[in-house]
């Protein structure tokens, strides 16, 4: 049974077509295109796939398949959003929630619930997910995989409506869908919601899903090392390497420079020396034929992610390194809102901060909730 | 002869705890501190600067370098040490210079060394008096000359770089080292690099050395620089070294930002930096402070100079990526103003430049980011 670490842990989302890494014999520069086998340029010991698609592609043991090793985690989405996505064009996917229960106790250490995110009807989504639920719960076969329950809500009342809906289910932890992901607030507000509530195993099991902007890297890092909390978070942000020649400048996930057809070919080198980097030449990136190229970009963003994501881990346990580092890269205030509202939680309760913070935490026409919390604190208004 | 590679190179200034550190071979773990030496370090980097005065004053003989053994291919600059003698003299610290001595140890052990200057803090003709005689003395007591030896300009404004350059220009030497200051001045100095270029002075293209810069904006704006020229040029500083008596330690690949770690809680449970030293450095050896941490934070220190600088070079190839790459580091509009600058010195002098973008050249005051104790109370 996997035990996850106390901090929290990016697990890159792998699941489209477009991720090369999933082809046996690719090798480049005599490395695999992967990021957990001893023939990578790096390993990573965590991986999440969506399972309607590994179910789609006929692969009944990801690990033997894709040389996955049985030490490494591996997160299985149920493909909730995926398949609502699918419903939303008129599309039927096709697979069962028992086909997806048991592709996950087959394969994963850890596994969401089929969920059914409430992008246009709350109450039927509530409703579809918890008759999922219910066949998850009582059609489990393993007990070591760790099953997670889910969690939505755009609001804090739907976050209650929802929970209160859920929370008697027997699963292993806690995922939490909040949207829209750069909301760091309402994903501090879930957290806390579910600690408010002693949600089960909400301290060593929690999942938000596809989030990996440095606010969030920054938040998540704040929460686990208040509460000790064990948490991962996914995201598939770093294809963009592959889908758009993106290439991440090192140590930043913000800004990055591409390496399409309309780059100049003007560079003499890489301005990188990221464990990828090292293996290529200038030329390499420039490339619009090799599929060397795009899988070089994809691993050089993801190993951006990873190491981001590891220094902000590793300071947070400073305050004062962590404060010195959020400024460097201009997200002071972010740390401090983040600071007050987890501090105002446990003096006050969730609701207390979310009655005061409400506006700043729900629309996204808000288009800086950072400023609008800072007019809350500075007009007296968080007390 | 050494050949200074092309583009805009960073020389480490290496204090005498650093050199003491490479001279008795100090190891953590079975690395060495001599980065140099191929290899056998954290990380390997083959130019040096090290202050002529200091080690003259302190080594019997001549043989530095054979000593150090230091390999051939390295480059090893000597900094005569006008700007270290100044400073004792301010403080009224009664120093004895041998200008001669100084310049025998350059000619036998460095590949390039600066002259004696005075640089003018408060008295800009004493100065300017003062390091013509010392260049007067370098030049007529020359003994080797496959070794370099650079002229130097200094200057505040505009009109100190015209008076100081009128009086040092028919000296004969291999190059220039510029000087000027304040520092954080950066467009003054590019206006000063054009002066030169302005006045004939081809040796600039293969033998140009800033004194003391290391700042982001610096980096990027020399970077631009040598590109636009095809140029070899070098600058120094030992604003890494500040781990040794701040320990302060940089963020990865940051050179602006860092945290002063003995006025931190000392409670991280690892390096948050997969730098070679940080790689092979437990976090519990740093949080002794005793005689290796300074060392190990410093050499942290000295390859985020390192590599920062080789990054922002790879980006100036291409324009577009080194915009993007000001953005992010929210310097983009000296990187606006410098290619101004540069595109209208292709079709008129420095002078106008000068009149033209004439408030950027006024000294800005040192913009210094100091931790801060401000959130130590969360």
């Amino acid at each position: 049974m996997i035990v996850l670490p106390k901090q929290a842990t990016f697990v890159p989302a792998v699941s489209t077509a477009e991720t090369r890494w999933k082809e046996k014999d690719f090798i480049f520069k005599g490395k695999d295109s992967k990021f957990f086998t001893p023939e990578s340029v790096f390993q990573y010991p965590y991986l999440l796939t969506t399972v309607p698609y590994e179910i789609d592609k006929q692969t009944p043991d990801f690990r033997e398949a894709y040389g996955y090793p049985k030490e490494y985690c591996l997160i299985a989405d149920s493909g909730g959003f995926q398949i609502a996505k699918a419903q939303l064009g008129g599309q039927d996917i096709g697979i069962t929630p028992l086909q997806i229960l048991r592709w996950m106790e087959n394969n994963a250490d850890i596994g969401m619930n089929l969920d059914s995110p409430p992008w246009t009807n709350f109450d039927k989504s509530l409703k579809t997910s918890q008759e999922n639920f219910t066949v998850f719960q009582n059609n489990r076969e393993n007990y070591d995989f760790k099953l997670y329950n889910v969690l939505h809500g755009k609001t804090l009342p739907e976050m209650i409506k929802w929970y209160s809906g859920v929370k008697d289910y027997e699963f292993d932890g806690w995922a939490f869908g909040a949207r829209p992901a750069d909301n760091i607030y309402l994903q501090i507000i879930g957290y806390m919601f579910l600690r408010e509530n002693n949600a089960a195993h909400w301290e060593t099991n929690f999942h938000l899903f596809g989030v990996s902007g440095i606010k969030n890297m920054l938040v998540l890092a704040m929460l686990s090392h208040e509460f000790g909390g064990s948490m991962t978070f996914d995201s598939s942000s770093y294809i963009t390497g592959m889908r758009y020649r993106r290439f991440y400048f090192p140590k930043d996930i913000r800004y990055g420079i591409e390496f399409g057809r309309d780059a100049k070919k003007t560079m003499q080198s890489i301005p990188c020396r990221c464990p990828v980097c090292r293996r290529l030449e200038i030329d390499d990136l420039y490339s619009q034929e090799s599929p060397g190229a795009y899988v070089s970009l994809l691993l050089h963003d993801l190993y951006q992610y990873i190491e981001v994501n590891r220094m902000i881990n590793n300071m947070v346990s400073d305050d004062i390194v962590f404060m010195e580092y959020a400024k460097s890269v201009g997200e002071e205030k972010t740390v401090r809102i983040a600071r007050i509202i987890i501090d105002q939680i446990q003096k006050k309760g969730v609701s207390h901060v979310y009655d005061n913070f409400r506006h700043s935490m729900v629309l996204r026409d808000m288009s800086n909730p950072g400023n609008n919390m800072m007019s809350f604190i500075s007009s007296g208004e968080i007390v | 002869m050494k050949i200074i590679p092309k583009g805009s190179n960073y020389v480490p200034a290496v204090s005498s705890h650093t050199l003491k550190c490479q001279m008795t071979n100090m190891m953590y773990n079975d690395i060495g501190f001599r980065f140099f030496d191929k290899g056998n370090s954290f990380f390997d980097y083959d130019m040096q600067l090290i202050n002529a005065y200091d080690i003259s004053s302190s080594e019997k003989d001549n043989n530095h370098r054979s000593r150090m053994n230091y390999p051939d291919d390295m480059v090893l600059i000597g900094d005569s040490g006008g700007f270290q003698i100044m400073m004792a003299n301010k403080k009224g610290t009664s120093i004895n210079i041998d200008p001669i001595k100084i310049l025998r140890w350059m000619e036998n052990n460095a590949d390039i060394g600066m002259n004696l200057d005075s640089p003018p803090t408060d008295n800009f003709e004493y100065s300017l008096r003062t390091s013509i005689q010392n260049f007067e003395l370098f030049q007529n007591n020359r003994e080797n000359y496959i070794f370099k030896l650079y002229n130097i300009l200094h200057g505040k404004s505009y009109n100190d770089i015209i008076t100081w350059y009128s009086h040092v220009k028919d000296f004969d030497f291999d190059g220039w080292a510029i000087g000027i200051r304040p520092h954080t001045n950066t467009y003054l100095k590019i206006l000063s690099f054009l002066y030169l270029l302005e006045h004939g002075e081809e040796s600039i293209y293969q033998n140009t050395h800033f004194f003391g810069i290391s700042s982001m904006d610096n980096m990027i704006a020399l970077s631009m620089l040598s590109k636009k020229f095809d140029l070899s040029l070098t600058f120094d500083s030992s604003t890494w070294a500040t781990g040794y008596r701040f320990s302060d330690y940089y963020f990865p690949l940051d050179v602006r930002h860092k945290s002063r770690l003995g006025q931190t809680k000392n409670s991280m449970k690892s390096l948050p930096c997969d730098c070679p030293v940080c790689q092979s450095t437990d976090i519990k050896e740093i949080y002794k402070y005793d005689t290796m941490s300074p060392s190990l934070i410093s050499y942290h220190n000295l390859y985020q100079f390192i590599e920062t600088n080789r990054m922002i070079n790879a980006l100036a190839d291409d324009m577009q990526a080194l915009i993007q790459y000001g953005k992010s580091v929210n310097e983009n509009i000296l990187i606006s103003d410098i290619v101004n600058i540069l595109n209208d010195f292709d079709n008129y002098n420095t002078e106008y430049i000068y009149s033209k973008y004439k408030k950027l050249f006024v000294p800005k005051p040192e913009n210094r980011i100091k931790p801060t104790n401000l959130f130590r109370s969360w």
